[in-house]
């Protein structure tokens, strides 16, 4: 599943952070200060108190609609998270529906995921001084999954139909329709059909995405190559075994001559060591730098 | 098995002036810790959503890249039989013995659920796609590699020591089994090594948009498993020569220096590969854009590899002490700042607000692991038979860390 979010039709009422705050328990902002403009003075990206933010750019020339764009910015669930490929206990997890969400019972806060996002979501709590959360938006999976809810809380609020909540194939096929049907509305990109392999969210616009804070992050999966490579060495763990392998051979082929090894056999009453750890003595070397 | 070895000293406090300085530091070192311990990450760091690692991570790989020099000793002495150089293998053992040790407390202190460090160990949280579940597999396997290779010196300290003769039959009987495990334990220590070495370099392969080209390469690995080879012995001879200075040895420079003989050898392999890498990728149009991470990466290149690579091909440099340990400094210096650079330098997130320097604290508790570090190093080449002749040539006081 995905989200297919219209920024042409988007005015920027911030609804869908206020329902995102809720649903996650935060501090959910007040009707006044929603309608308080001065928030948009300066990018605002999500913290660990709020996955969600919507913020305004400046449509510039030749764009449709009114002076300004608003974009939501959140976590966009990969179809190939790098975040879940770096977790090294498995506390990112990308679900059947699509969400990419946190186990923070797993999570050993080594915010490894924070370094291999693309998109620079996830974030830390670094004041929790006990037990530190990893925070991103989590697609609602709880409640959505669970059938609680039908739609995400962010999808629910909007007022404008500015968010669909569906299938990514269906939305990625409406979303080219409607470029279609209006060339002269749209740039001619869905952000997120490619970008880093492939978004859960994907995002249709008037303007160049590079204008809005959409970060060029490449078609690549990250994980890709990553994991191909990391794969390719450990190939059934014939690679890693061939290579102690060869040692063990190295260390049988050059091992010492048996003619020391038997002087040590007569000063020694225990039983031979066995070749490799034969002579931890009398370093020929330090004899002539042992005095001061 | 080794009666021609002497025991060793008993402990003779470290209180010279330059191991007080390094009580000094660890003592800061230890409050550091205890202050992140109770006021957390976001007091005692200056970590931010846009930067999650900073110089504690930077130490813990650091450390284990110079800790190197115990798997290529190990290799050179127990697996290749180079006899000649057995005299470094044990004090290189105890240097990646705390160098381990010392990342693992480096990284408690950054893990911001460090009670959950243990997690990769269970099946049911295995992740096989991360690199960092492969270096922490790794890293866990040979901190134990390194402690069973620990064992045998350990209980050499015991087995003649007539004051606790029960303790001693313990000891011998515990060495005659750690003795014969030993070719396997070397073996895998070796290959282990090799493993984690280059996965570190691998973990920021997953950072395509986010480390500079100079740094970011899909060989990232190689090159961070050929540089850990390549500071091996330039870590070891450093810090024999420093334990020679702490313990008013004469280091015995014929040895070391040609076991440096190896090391312009190990650095051009390195060299090659980095420069053709360089080449292939065609990432040298970015030297010449004067910022920030073209600067460092000269320097790295330039002052941490060329330089000592070449001053270690003169024979005056190899058998003078002085310029030998220079040379070796720069090459540790030259990896860490290499780690340093990809790491951090060279980690540009495309939200940034504010560049990371690291806070106060993070400096004193890395700083303090490393002079605690140096302390152990002394005590346990003090109490145990690490290095040979040691109680012949210090039956006087001894003062001073190293």
């Amino acid at each position: 599943m995905g989200v297919l979010v219209d920024l042409t039709k988007c005015n920027g009422c911030r609804q869908c952070e206020a329902a995102c705050q809720q649903a996650a328990g935060f501090e959910v902002p007040t009707k006044k200060e929603l309608l308080d403009e001065s928030v948009f003075a300066q990018q605002r990206y999500p913290g660990p108190r709020s996955y969600t933010t919507v913020n305004r750019f400046p449509a510039g020339e030749g764009a449709a609609g009114e002076g300004a764009v608003y974009v939501k910015t959140n976590c966009l669930h990969c179809n190939d998270p790098a975040c879940a490929s770096a977790c090294l206990v498995g506390a990112m997890r990308k679900q059947a529906n699509g969400a990419v969400t946190y186990d923070a019972g797993k999570c050993m806060g080594c915010r490894y995921c924070m370094v291999a996002c693309p998109f620079e979501i996830p974030r830390y709590e670094y004041d929790d001084v006990w037990a530190p959360q990893v925070r991103k938006c989590s697609f609602c999976w709880d409640k959505v999954a669970s059938g609680e809810e039908p739609v995400p809380a962010c999808v629910q609020a909007c007022p404008k139909q500015c968010l669909i909540y569906g299938k990514r194939s269906e939305l990625l096929a409406r979303a080219h329709a409607r470029i279609e049907e209006h060339p002269d509305e749209y740039v001619n990109h869905v952000y997120g059909e490619h970008e880093a392999g492939g978004t859960s969210w994907l995002y249709l616009s008037a303007v160049p995405f590079d204008r809005l804070g959409f970060l060029n992050v490449g078609t690549a999966a990250p994980p890709d190559l990553a994991e191909t490579i990391q794969h390719g060495v450990f190939n059934h763990f014939i690679p890693p075994v061939a290579w102690c392998a060869v040692l063990g051979l190295a260390m049988w082929l050059t091992r010492p001559d048996r003619a020391p090894e038997a002087k040590h056999r007569a000063d020694d009453d225990e039983t031979p060591p066995p070749r490799a750890a034969v002579s931890r003595r009398e370093p020929v070397a330090l004899r002539e730098g042992q005095h001061v | 098995m080794t009666a021609s070895e002497p025991i060793p000293l008993l402990w003779q406090p470290l209180t010279g002036p330059k191991a007080r300085f390094l009580w000094l530091l660890a003592g800061i070192g230890v409050l550091a810790g205890v202050y992140r311990f109770f006021f957390g990450l976001d007091a005692s760091t200056n970590l931010s959503q846009q930067y999650p690692w900073g110089i504690w991570i930077i130490g813990d790989v650091s450390l284990i890249a110079l800790a190197a020099g115990g798997f290529t000793t190990a290799a050179i002495v127990h697996v290749f039989h180079r006899e000649r150089y057995h005299a470094v293998a044990r004090p290189a053992l105890i240097t990646a013995l705390l160098g381990y040790t010392f990342a693992c407390v480096l990284l408690a202190a950054d893990l911001g659920k460090y009670y959950n460090i243990w997690h990769p160990i269970l099946p049911s949280m295995w992740q096989g796609n991360s690199a960092l579940f492969e270096v922490g597999m790794c890293v866990m396997c040979y901190l134990t590699v390194l402690y069973i290779e620990f064992l045998p010196v350990f209980c050499e300290r015991f087995i003649r020591d007539a004051r606790w003769p029960r303790w001693g039959r313990v000891c011998g009987a515990v060495h005659r089994i750690a003795t014969r495990a030993m070719p396997l334990v070397f073996v895998l220590g070796v290959g282990i090594s090799c493993l984690h070495q280059s996965s570190l370099g691998h973990v920021m392969v997953l950072a395509p948009t986010k480390l500079h080209p100079l740094w970011y390469t899909p060989i990232l690995s190689l090159l961070f498993l050929v540089s850990a080879i390549m500071v091996g012995f330039p870590t070891v001879i450093f810090v024999y020569l420093c334990g020679c200075w702490a313990l008013r040895l004469r280091p015995p420079m014929a040895m070391l220096g040609s076991l440096a003989k190896y090391v312009p050898f190990l650095v051009s392999i390195y060299l090659a590969f980095k420069i053709g890498d360089m080449s292939i990728r065609r990432s040298h149009v970015y030297l010449g854009e004067a910022s920030l991470q073209s600067t460092t990466f000269l320097l790295e290149v330039v002052g941490g590899l060329v330089l000592p690579g070449v001053m270690t091909l003169f024979g005056r440099v190899r058998s003078s002490p002085r310029l030998l340990g220079v040379a070796c400094a720069l090459l540790m210096l030259g990896v860490i700042l290499n780690r340093t650079n990809v790491y951090l330098i060279g980690y540009r997130p495309m939200t940034q607000s504010a560049r990371y320097t690291p806070s106060l604290t993070e400096w004193a508790l890395t700083i303090g692991a490393v002079a605690a570090l140096c302390l152990l190093w002394r005590a346990i080449v003090e109490l145990f038979p690490v290095i040979s002749g040691l109680r012949k040539a210090t039956s006087g006081r001894l003062s001073g860390g190293h």
